[in-house]
């Protein structure tokens, strides 16, 4: 199977700190990989790291066979990151966003019209993207940001818990278009505190606590004979 | 009143990175503030410096009875000015208004806090400008040293006049300009025209401060009277000691900004709401879109950045208007007049001799990129995570930069080359050096920019006003301006070939700068 993304030995220091403490993961073509744990165990920073905002200290991250540190836009060229709470250009409309965005990744103008319009239809903003981004509610610039995401059909999607703000038709869109995605061949790395979501979309799971990844695998290998929920809780209270 | 202080405290400390200074551990953080405040400590002892020598030469001539009035006049016109240009962004449209008009505080209270930060910085500027006139005027007068208290009342005192005429005159233009879509273009225009007139009146006082003097003493102290009636409170409070016009001051003062606050609390959620309230059409349909080079993508994302926040446009491109401004004075009323006006009074011999220089002056005062990294805020997670070089970035910035200054500069430079009899090396240098200086200062605000970042703003007038790149390119720009031209002035057979010599130097050191900017990544930047 095609390696979408490789992190080895990761290793990030806050202040003395180690906030992501030799982590090391593989998510595959076709894998949707759901990344749990508490808050500030270290799932934005794996994140930010994974897709090069973030330095790191130790360790090496290879997207879709490029190396981050030495090949940075060659991997961003095909990555695509959605922050947990993605503050986007409130002077734009939405639309000159989108297009601010399919002009960097240089999405050819039919393919941007019919993406765009698809996935606007979807998310049900088509009749807000002409307005400016600052009128929009925090649901609406999540869905914008999502509509970014998906805009350059990326390789890999690296999603900081895409479902919250996001309204109950939205959400199951959402899980729609990731699916279709990790069949078309692409891979998405998201974290979530929505266990009942992680357990039901993802193939494969890892579980992050103090900066260690201290459980990773299929889904069924992650949760074993109970829930996800169960097993979450287990984990971290044997570790 | 311990809202006011808690609202404030809370504001101050955000200015100037004051309160992560004092919680840093980063060691360099702390020499970028000690650099910040060695270059405010040698502003400030210049103004000290200035405001002394100025009104000792006034005393000098046996007119120190109006050192008080006309150092009142000057010091109430800085802050008409200085306030102006932050008038509505202090008090409408703060990123963290929601939080604050949600705590158990009064609206009186939250504007008394808003006004307080701006006031705590014109009473900064009256310490450098009016305290040492004041010192002038005690020591000559031989004064008793009880007036001191009045003195001290006086300085506390005198921004609040001049502060509530500029707020007054801010809200007046929030307020019209919340009824229209493009928002922010209106209170950017709108702002210029005030600022543009606040100068004009100004430097016809002082041309007509100019003549007067011609006359001494008595018309001069009228003048400034008539214009600006507390200078006449103020004068008769120091000169003839009088405790009825210090009252006169105190109350009007007071009672002026005491009611502006009251006023505004009335109608101050209502702006707000209508500040905050976006018109939205909600009837978009995809059709036909167009596509862009990444580069070209990001140019026009700039310039958008730069249109949209009027306080960004308005301090960054005030130079390319006053240029455009000078230069049409230049041609209406010739070099004397001008000089006269603007009060330089090198002027109409630099003119004559630099005049390759004359629009640089203005080039220096006009770097946005200076505050362009500043500006990406909290948005810059975006360009962080894109496929986009650094190199790319930093030239739509600079191209932003360029765009900005070098329409002024062609039409300065063909107005000014058809104004005086130069011979064409002179023609030639007219339009190369202004050129050379813009592409300077764009490559010279970015580098600086880059070594004082400041993401963290809960205003964009922190990104553009209280940030250290911008303060140290104008400084940098401003030494690039004056040492040529001294030379030039000083020397001046000389006065083409230093021309050509500084404009092939600063060419040269603009490559090396640009080169250098390749060094950064875009982690550097904008992580």
């Amino acid at each position: 199977m095609n390696e979408i993304l490789r992190i080895d030995h990761l290793t990030k220091t806050y202040g003395g700190k180690k906030a992501v403490d030799d982590v090391s993961l593989t998510i595959h073509a076709g894998d949707l990989f759901g990344f749990i744990g508490h808050n500030g165990a270290g799932k934005t920073t794996t994140l930010r790291s994974a897709v090069g905002i973030l330095d790191f200290e130790q360790g090496s991250i290879m997207v879709d066979g490029h190396s981050l540190e030495d090949e940075p836009l060659a991997c961003k060229q095909v990555i695509a990151y959605l922050p947990d709470n993605p503050d986007l250009y409130d002077y734009l409309t939405g639309i000159q966003y989108l297009s601010f965005i399919a002009d960097i990744f240089r999405v050819g103008k039919k393919e941007r019209e019919e993406r765009i319009a698809d996935y606007s239809k979807r998310l049900e903003l088509t009749a807000n993207l002409g307005d400016l981004i600052g009128s929009y509610s925090h649901g609406m610039k999540q869905k914008l940001a999502l509509i970014s995401a998906f805009l350059h059909k990326p390789r890999l999607l690296v999603l900081d818990e895409p479902f919250v703000g996001l309204d109950p038709s939205a959400a199951f869109r959402l899980k729609e278009m990731m699916k279709e995605m990790c069949d078309q061949g692409g891979a998405i790395f998201f974290s979530t505190h929505v266990l009942d979501v992680a357990e039901k979309l993802c193939n494969r799971i890892g579980i992050i606590k103090g900066g260690k990844l201290i459980a990773c695998g299929s889904t069924e290998e992650v949760r074993g004979d109970s829930s996800l929920e169960h097993a979450f809780l287990e984990v971290l209270d044997n570790d | 009143m311990t809202d006011v202080f808690l609202l404030s405290k809370i504001q101050l400390l955000g200015l100037f990175g004051i309160n992560k200074l004092i919680h840093t551990k980063d060691a360099r953080t702390g020499l970028k503030a000690m650099g910040m405040g060695i270059v405010f400590l040698i502003l400030g002892a210049e103004a000290v410096f200035f405001s002394y020598m100025i009104s000792a030469g006034y005393a000098a001539i046996g007119l120190v009875e109006l050192v008080p009035a006309i150092f009142l006049l000057l010091f109430s016109l800085i802050t008409l000015v200085y306030t102006l240009i932050h008038s509505s962004t202090t008090l409408f449209g703060f990123s963290d208004f929601d939080i604050i008009m949600s705590l158990p505080v009064s609206k009186s209270s939250v504007i008394m806090s808003r006004l307080l930060t701006v006031y705590l910085g014109n009473l900064v500027f009256g310490g450098v400008v009016l305290l040492p006139a004041m010192v002038v005027f005690m020591n000559v007068t031989g004064s008793p040293a009880i007036l001191w208290l009045s003195v001290l009342l006086i300085w506390l005192l005198a921004p609040l006049l001049p502060m509530i005429v500029s707020m007054f005159i801010g809200v007046v233009i929030t307020a019209i300009s919340v009824r229209f879509r493009h928002k922010n273009l209106v209170i950017t225009l709108l702002s210029l025209i005030a600022t543009q007139g606040t100068l004009a009146l100004s430097f016809s006082i002082q041309s007509m401060d100019m003549d007067l003097l011609a006359d001494l003493g008595l018309q001069l102290g009228n003048a400034i009277r008539h214009l600006y009636p507390p200078a006449a409170l103020v004068t008769a409070a120091l000169w003839k000691r009088s405790a009825l016009a210090l009252t006169g001051f105190a109350l009007l003062s007071i009672t002026a900004s005491a009611l502006f606050v009251f006023l505004l609390s009335k109608v101050y959620t209502n702006i707000n709401s209508a500040l905050f309230t976006q018109h939205t059409r909600s009837a978009y349909r995809v059709t036909q879109l167009n596509a862009a080079d990444p580069n070209k993508a990001l140019y026009r994302r700039e310039l958008k950045l730069l249109t949209s926040y009027p306080v960004y446009l308005l301090n960054t491109c005030f130079g390319s208007v006053m240029m455009v401004g000078s230069i049409l004075l230049l041609k209406v009323f010739g070099s004397r007049q001008l000089s006269d006006l603007l009060e330089l009074p090198g002027l109409s011999e630099m003119l004559q001799r630099m005049a390759p220089f004359f629009p640089a002056i203005f080039v220096t005062m006009s770097s946005t990129t200076a505050a362009s990294l500043n500006m990406e805020g909290k948005n810059r997670w975006i360009l962080n995570s894109l496929p986009v070089s650094t190199k790319a970035v930093f030239d739509s910035k600079i191209m932003v930069n360029l765009t900005v200054l070098l329409p002024a500069i062609l039409f300065s430079s063909l107005i000014l080359s058809m104004t005086f009899p130069f011979d064409f090396i002179n023609v030639l240098m007219i339009f190369i050096t202004p050129t050379v200086y813009a592409v300077f200062i764009a490559v010279v605000g970015l580098s600086i920019n880059l070594r004082f970042l400041k993401y963290d703003w809960k205003s964009p007038q922190e990104a553009v006003k209280q940030s250290m790149s911008v303060m140290v390119t104008m400084l940098i720009g401003f030494a690039a301006i004056a040492a040529p031209v001294a030379l030039g002035l000083s020397l001046p057979q000389w006065n083409q070939s230093i021309t050509v010599a500084a404009t092939l130097i600063l060419a040269a050191i603009t490559v090396g700068l640009y080169r250098s900017l390749g060094r950064f990544s875009t982690k550097k930047f904008l992580g």
